[in-house]
């Protein structure tokens, strides 16, 4: 996207702000999303030498819609992306973490689906860390890191990754 | 976008993707819960109107 989403591609969203930085967006078809960035500094405490300002990603449909086969919808991922570079411009230095819903054995269909929505950051201002996490007494876990690519602390976030990914890693 | 992809089975992996999961349905319930209310509904009803402009 280069970092700018035409205002004609995205619905116009809500922000409700508040700890958890909530946003809302209703489609034209009368689905509702939730879109929020909970505070997570857990997730790299002690795995870098910097504090890391990380956030979860969350998004789901608050209200589906009545219709049960709503069409696909491109507006979707501008809208996602525009609320990402809503988010990244409040403070370009922070990470945010994805991980697919795997309760329902459907994460493979979302991590597709959550792809297609980042695919829509075209250009080179975001960089995404993807990581299949295979848990021999459990499901296959996607998760995804997405940073800004001028992030002052990339190359270590990075490395923090690679790190949690490595046996030998302590 | 540039994209890295990494394939892991460690186990510090494995405990970092478990808490993130408790957290995320954690994340799920709260949003479940603010859907239903009052509050909610009339940010959807402005975006609505919003969009419909």
């Amino acid at each position: 996207m280069d970092g700018k989403v035409e205002k004609r591609n995205a619905y116009i969203h809500h922000f409700r702000g508040g700890i958890e930085n909530l946003y809302t967006f209703v489609t034209d078809n009368k689905v509702s999303y939730d879109v929020k960035f909970k505070p997570s500094d857990y997730i790299l405490e002690n795995r870098t030498p910097f504090y890391v300002s990380a956030f979860e990603l969350a998004i789901q449909i608050a209200i589906d819609s009545k219709e049960k086969s709503a069409p696909l919808d491109p507006k979707i991922a501008g809208t996602v992306a525009t609320i990402f570079d809503d988010f990244f411009n409040n403070n370009n230095e922070q990470v945010v973490i994805y991980i697919c819903d795997s309760s329902d054995a459907r994460e493979e269909a979302r991590r597709r689906k959550f792809n297609q929505w980042v695919e829509y950051f075209k250009g080179n201002e975001y960089l995404k860390v993807d990581t299949k996490i295979i848990d021999p007494l459990g499901p296959i876990y996607y998760s995804s890191i997405i940073l800004r690519t001028n992030n002052s602390y990339r190359n270590q976030v990075i490395q923090a990754f690679i790190d949690l990914a490595d046996e030998n890693q302590k | 976008m540039i994209t890295v992809s990494i394939e892991t089975s460690s186990p510090k992996a494995i405990d970092f993707a478990r808490k993130l999961m408790a957290s995320k349905r954690q994340s799920q319930k709260e949003m479940q819960a603010f859907a239903k209310t009052s509050e909610f509904q009339d940010i959807i009803t402005e975006l609505e109107k919003k969009n419909g402009r």
